[in-house]
């Protein structure tokens, strides 16, 4: 009908509509469909957001907006003028788009952008790892190659200074117990979490409670299938059974190590009475409340046992058994909404609970942890590239530590209670032109210490162009004393941590390139007398220490030939003066140099992916009894080759991998330390044993297989 | 007079329907050539926007969605951020749910979703347990449906040489499924207009491919 009263008009009745399709908070929207509903006219928006079109339609008409993904909008629109111009915000609708930017180049202040991310078949594929999440973080950059203890060493950091979080919530015992200079394992299966985020430093205030490094874990939403999993490995055997229905879901696994069948095949250096052995169950579940409602429950329980053999540092010659065992409980609970008002809301709740009794001949050392954690954070993006996020939580933490020997042969038990409230608000803010910064207050409480800290974080990135940026950090870090020592004297003060760092990195394509330059300064640290560690007098917070260096990374994916490689730099120069040192020192646990080497190649027709890794660190310092200076020995260079090979088959129509590994190919003998003997020998000299891995070796086979 | 106002009144719906087809047809073509000649990933997203302006006047016509469908997947693939390649297939999935929900017996549009399948493990490669089965699933449905589709056994037949042996794919298998889109691409001919073409070319060059590794 229209058609031909268009001949009629003149000319000049045309309209002119035109303007831009946004988010609610401003980021603009491309491709956006803009049309005069039933007809032919319209257009869709550019990389501006912006649309313009011309109508000889006149009258009342409806214009339709509509983006994939988003709610539509129509608009009333009477085309009796010569000009429209109309600006419209379009609502998200489907949640999976909810952290995109659609315009090309897009970049943030965010961890996301500063940290590194590895997928768990990144993890499960590196061949220094055997399949540990920590032994892939190791391969980082910033990260210290610490031998003899498999727990994350950072920029200079202790252990204790890298936390773990899932979904949000603490972890208080990410890693399996084990006998000294023995290394521990993460306690957590890779395959759980579909996003593993490690910030070496600078991160955001919504965590606390760590001076080095987080490590921020997701876990997976919702499985994709129902299947069945049976793992057997030359150390034990995994049974594990996934159930999903359209909104509900369900996991039960269990795990079973023993590592004495393969001592008798591939025989340890290191003379054990009884050979590791563990048990350990997995529940998980999710439910799917609502539309945005979502709820994830994981609980976790095991039992570990080993028993060894030490030399006893008080008579050469003799040794003593050193016995071990664990039982820990975890269970996390975490529910997500997002609100109609585009308000996110993350609540949760986590208990720890474990007990280690060590048994050190005549001596036993049992220590009981009871822990518990509160969170609740919501976020929301605002307006015009700014987005919220604050939130609290609360840590109710009970170590109880009972030693009975020799000294003590009545026992005597040291206990305390702590409590950490915390809240922190933190804004993520669009600059104009090509700034982005993060700024964050996070507030926490020691109860027991009296003491409450305000952390600022900030970082500022600024973007070069479409493939890199520039940015700078600063953050204050708080942490309560070591279990160990707090035990003796309650009220040690919160261990503090300033970082300084600067960051370029490149991103395009498959190309990944990072340079970091840090400094951290540390403060309140604890010292004792190491001669006499049960007084409390002796303890005090009066430890400093340093740390600066530079971390280089580089990833990258040949494609051509099927192959992703990355190497990491780490120079680090690192003093302390905590513990029990008697002077300023670098720690032993510290190389000044780390170089790690990952390459996979995929080969399609074997099916089968090829894996290599090389860890290089540069020696340790450790102290010796014969030496003047304190801490001023250095152990030989670290080196380590490890190859893997994954092959992808099929079993009955399952899908199945068969998985070898060998670490430390080469041989090569790495010496970590020394443990002297408490009194010299007769020509005044004290001798030592050398502190070294269990087997020079590691051979893993494996084959996992998924039922569906 | 009655008539001659009937006749009137018919020559205008005559006009304004032909009109619209003309719309439609004149939409269509300077959309294409567009489409043809664009080599970015932003003009392929706004032309999947100008293709969804039109599927929703033509909302019985499913070649309009197809080729908005199509356009998202260039962008797609031409787009080399990962990340971001992996955020456009969402917008892709969404818009192959709606519209094979509402066309759900269109196999050009099946061909478009195992298509996007192929685009998902070009990223990830240890994704292909999961899209490849899904893929292949996909394309013999669609193969049943419509026989006479050239490009459901050319991908079909991609889809197959790509998979191994043990998982039961390889040259061999994919051989006669190459061979029959051969036969399909020069046989068929249809005559509704922007019927999607695609495919001749690279289908005759897999099948060279297979050969010669048959041959060996």
């Amino acid at each position: 009908m229209v058609g031909l009263f268009f001949i009629i008009y003149t000319i000049k009745g045309q309209t002119l509509i035109s303007g831009k399709v946004t988010e609610r908070d401003g980021s603009i929207l491309l491709g956006a469909t803009v049309f005069l509903e039933g007809t032919y006219d319209g257009a869709s928006t550019n990389e501006k957001g912006e649309y313009e079109f011309t109508t000889y339609n006149k009258g009342k008409f409806t214009l339709l907006f509509s983006y994939v993904g988003y709610f539509e909008e129509r608009v009333e629109v009477d085309l009796n003028e010569e000009r429209i111009e109309l600006n419209i915000k379009l609502k998200i609708e489907s949640k999976e788009l909810n952290s995109v930017i659609f315009t090309a180049g897009s970049f943030e202040a965010s961890d996301k952008k500063k940290g590194v991310t590895l997928k768990p078949l990144d993890i499960v594929t590196t061949p220094s790892a055997n399949g540990d999440l920590y032994g892939a973080l190791r391969t980082l950059p910033g990260v210290q190659t610490v031998g003899e203890d498999g727990r994350l060493f950072v920029r200079g950091g202790e252990s204790y200074e890298s936390k773990t979080f899932i979904d949000g919530m603490l972890v208080q015992k990410p890693y399996s117990s084990s006998t000294p200079d023995i290394p521990s394992s993460g306690r957590f299966n890779p395959f759980l979490f579909n996003g593993t985020l490690f910030s070496s430093g600078g991160y955001s205030a919504e965590y606390g409670q760590a001076m080095s490094s987080a490590l921020i874990l997701q876990t997976n939403a919702f499985p994709e299938q129902s299947s069945t999993s049976v793992s057997v490995l030359s150390v034990g055997a995994s049974l594990g059974y996934t159930k999903k229905w359209d909104n509900t879901s369900f996991s039960l696994n269990y795990d079973y190590v023993n590592l004495h069948p393969y001592y008798s095949i591939v025989k340890p250096d290191l003379s054990w009475n009884k050979a590791p052995e563990k048990h350990a169950g997995l529940l998980t579940a999710r439910k799917r409340v609502s539309k945005n409602g979502l709820i994830k429950f994981m609980a976790t329980a095991s039992r570990n046992l080993s028993g060894i053999e030490y030399p006893d540092y008080n008579e050469v010659g003799k040794t003593v058994g050193v016995d071990l065992f664990n039982d820990n409980f975890y269970m996390n609970t975490t529910f997500t909404n997002q609100f109609k008002n585009e308000w996110l809301l993350k609540a949760g709740i986590s208990y720890t609970y474990n007990i280690d009794k060590l048994n050190y001949g005549t001596e036993n050392l049992d220590d009981k942890l009871n822990s518990s954690q509160v969170r609740i954070v919501a976020s929301k993006k605002l307006f015009n590239g700014v987005n919220l996020k604050f939130g609290g939580d609360y840590i109710y933490h009970s170590f109880s530590s009972y030693y009975s020997g020799v000294v003590q042969p009545n026992g005597v038990e040291l206990k305390f209670q702590n409590q950490i409230p915390a809240l922190f608000i933190e804004s993520e803010i669009q600059l104009p032109k090509k700034f982005a910064a993060r700024v964050g207050l996070r507030g926490e409480y020691s109860d027991l210490s009296d003491e409450f800290k305000i952390s600022p974080r900030l970082s500022l990135a600024y973007k070069l162009n479409l493939s890199s940026q520039l940015s700078i950090a600063y953050g204050d870090f708080y942490q309560t004393a070591q279990e160990e020592y707090l035990k003796y004297k309650n009220s040690l003060k919160l261990e503090a941590a300033k970082h300084f760092i600067v960051n370029y990195q490149y991103k395009k394509a498959d190309n990944t390139f990072r340079i970091e330059a840090y400094r951290k300064n540390y403060t309140n640290l604890v010292k004792f007398d190491g001669a006499n560690l049960h007084d409390a007098s002796t303890y005090n917070n009066e430890g400093k220490g340093y740390a600066t260096g530079v971390d280089v990374f580089w990833r990258s994916n040949l494609r051509k030939w099927n192959l992703k490689y990355w190497i990491s730099y780490s120079y680090i120069d690192s003093k302390r003066n905590y513990r029990d040192f008697l002077t300023t020192a670098q720690p032993t646990f510290i190389s000044n140099q780390n170089v790690s080497i990952v390459a996979k190649k995929w080969v399609n027709a074997l099916q089968t992916q090829f894996g290599l890794s090389y860890t290089y660190a540069s020696g340790r310092t450790y102290y010796n009894p014969n030496s003047s200076d304190f801490l001023n020995d250095r152990t030989g260079d670290y080196n380590n080759l490890c190859v893997n090979v994954s092959y992808l088959t099929q079993i009955g129509g399952n899908f199945t991998i068969v998985y070898f590994s060998v670490s430390n190919v080469l041989g090569s003998k790495n010496v970590y330390g020394y443990h002297f003997y408490n009194t010299p020998n007769n020509d005044g000299v004290y001798e030592s044993t050398e502190i070294i891995s269990n087997q020079k070796r590691f051979f893993l086979l494996a084959l996992f297989l998924t039922i569906k | 007079m009655r008539i001659v106002i009937l006749t009137f009144v018919a020559s205008l719906l005559y006009l304004s329907v032909s009109a619209q087809n003309e719309k439609y047809l004149e939409s269509m073509k300077t959309n294409i050539e567009q489409y043809s000649n664009a080599n970015d990933v932003n003009t392929f997203q706004m032309l999947s926007g100008k293709f969804e302006g039109i599927a929703r006047v033509e909302s019985e016509n499913w070649i309009p969605a197809y080729y908005s469908i199509q356009s998202l997947l260039e962008a797609a693939i031409k787009e080399e951020d990962l990340d971001q390649k992996d955020l456009i297939l969402d917008k892709v999935q969404i818009l192959l749910d709606k519209y094979s929900e509402k066309f759900p017996k269109e196999t050009e549009i099946m061909v478009l979703q195992a298509y996007s399948y192929q685009i998902r493990m070009s990223i990830d490669n240890m994704k292909t347990m999961i899209y490849g089965p899904k893929a292949t699933k996909l394309l013999q449905n669609a193969v049943e449906l419509n026989p006479k589709n050239p490009r459901c056994q050319y991908l079909l037949g991609m889809n197959i040489y790509y998979t191994p042996k043990m998982f039961g794919g390889g040259a061999e298998k994919a051989l006669e499924h190459l061979q029959k889109a051969k036969e399909l691409y020069e046989s068929v001919v249809i005559d509704i207009p922007f019927y999607p073409e695609w495919g001749e070319e690279d289908n005759s060059e897999l099948l060279k491919s297979c050969e010669s590794a048959l041959a060996q």
